[in-house]
């Protein structure tokens, strides 16, 4: 079979790569199963991920909080409108323009906001999450959608007026758990 | 002689299907004169609003006519009948309300307060300037005189505050030719003023495009919100017609175009509008309590 010393060499080879994918079976393989370990992975990932987004909207978000907080709110607007740039869709310069806008008594818009970043992201309606706002949502659609239903019974015909009150209506059901 | 049959239904309900969907609505009749304030130039209004007017047309069933008008000239070209609907800011609205019984017919939408503005007092971030009594003496720089949130606004912030700007300002002015609001805001961004009367509305579109930067300015003191640019009716119209004008802004969505020189251009975008909502006349009464305070048009006393 072996005829000359290229075949023996080809054979000695393939012999080799055999036993050392038997080796690497016999001493590779996890003590839990392959399944459990891939599960860890996924989740430390996703933790991870999770922790890196916290801090990067802490990071880029910060200036505005600070404006927000020292009452600049329309400064705080305008800085949220240059993030917009570098982060197009992004959902938290929905929630920080629905709080702003709901501390400058501009209850409409605010929700328009709101039900922006909780389509985008519900984190902000999820209470074991650290980008809940449930408090700031909660209060704007307890504030916003009274003022709300009344200029709509004032203008029934008011086709930008009914679709903030859908909004409301997104947030309410979203408030009470109901699902997208 | 069953299928024959059959297929000549069929066939007219082609035909009839296609006549409803196929075709838009004939335009006819006497040309609709719609008047557009200038913002900037007349040539900047007739391109952005050319495609709004062939909505329009389009809805209505009659010709509309894009008629650029200059702001200062407005009121008399209106009490000539040379409109039959206009655009034009929120003050304009009033004093052609109060003086020739302008119809409300809707107010466009653009920004952070979508069918509201305001006009914000604002120096540089580093200014020494740190609230309104600390004005005196200095050199403002306000918008154009009929400008709600460009002048009235931030005039009347300054009353309001027991500042009187004729009395202890140093020196105000209004800039020249167009462009006037972005030119106050540079003005003060290049030091030739202290301080400028911008509309909120030009610092947020001049940001999100990357002209100015939020750290440049601060806000020293901002009105109330206020409704922004208004379409009116002449009281001679049709009220039928005014409401299917009406009818026509309100359900303008982002995605309709129409072609206009061989081009589909989207209506609003083109129109730099977000869209339009149907105010009420009571909305307007802040910027009437504004001019009464100011004494401006249309309750000016001499």
């Amino acid at each position: 079979m072996l005829h000359d010393r290229f075949d023996q060499i080809l054979a000695a080879t393939l012999v080799l790569i055999l036993a050392a994918g038997v080796f690497l079976l016999a001493t590779a393989g996890p003590n839990q199963g392959p399944h459990a370990g891939a599960g860890n992975d996924r989740q430390l990932e996703r933790e991870i991920v999770y922790q890196a987004r916290l801090s990067f909207l802490q990071r880029r978000y910060g200036p505005v909080v600070e404006l927000r907080d020292s009452g600049a709110l329309q400064e705080a607007l305008l800085k949220l409108e240059e993030l917009g740039r570098d982060l197009p869709g992004e959902a938290h310069t929905d929630l920080l323009s629905g709080d702003i806008l709901l501390r400058m008594g501009q209850f409409d818009r605010a929700l328009i906001k709101l039900a922006g970043a909780v389509r985008r992201n519900g984190d902000y309606i999820d209470s074991g999450s650290p980008l809940n706002r449930r408090p700031l949502i909660e209060s704007a659609v307890a504030e916003g959608m009274p003022l709300v239903r009344d200029r709509l019974r004032a203008q029934p015909d008011n086709r930008s007026l009914a679709m903030v009150l859908k909004d409301g209506y997104y947030l309410q059901s979203r408030l009470a758990g109901g699902c997208e | 002689m069953k299928y024959p049959k059959l297929f000549k239904s069929i066939l007219l309900c082609f035909i009839l299907a296609l006549s409803v969907t196929g075709c838009e609505q004939v335009v006819e009749g006497p040309p609709l004169r719609i008047g557009y304030m200038n913002c900037n130039s007349a040539a900047e209004t007739m391109q952005r609003f050319r495609p709004l007017t062939a909505y329009l047309a389009q809805k209505l069933g009659r010709p509309c006519e894009t008629v650029p008008v200059d702001t200062q000239d407005f009121e008399e070209r209106f009490a000539a009948g040379e409109f039959d609907f206009v655009h034009t800011n929120s003050l304009l609205y009033i004093i052609l309300k109060e003086n020739h019984a302008l119809q409300l017919v809707a107010t466009e939408q653009r920004g952070q307060f979508g069918s509201r503005t305001a006009g914000a007092i604002i120096v540089k971030r580093d200014s020494p300037i740190q609230s309104l009594q600390d004005l005196r003496g200095k050199r403002m720089v306000f918008g154009p005189q009929l400008a709600p949130t460009g002048y009235l606004a931030q005039y009347d912030l300054m009353l309001q505050a027991g500042f009187d700007p004729e009395r202890e300002l140093d020196y105000y002015a209004i800039p020249r030719g167009s462009f006037k609001h972005e030119k106050l805001i540079y003005a003060v961004y290049f030091g030739e003023y202290d301080v400028a009367a911008s509309p909120v509305l030009d610092l947020e579109i001049m940001t999100r495009e990357g002209k100015i930067s939020a750290d440049d300015f601060r806000v020293l003191a901002q009105s109330e919100t206020i409704p922004y640019c208004t379409f009116g009716a002449a009281k001679e119209n049709d009220p039928a017609l005014t409401e299917k004008f009406r009818k026509a802004l309100v359900e303008l969505t982002p995605d309709v175009a129409v072609e206009i020189d061989g081009e589909r251009l989207k209506v609003l975008g083109s129109a730099w509008v977000d869209g339009f909502e149907t105010l009420t006349d009571q909305d307007y009464d802040p910027i009437r309590v504004m001019a009464k305070r100011v004494n401006m048009p249309p309750y000016q006393e001499f």
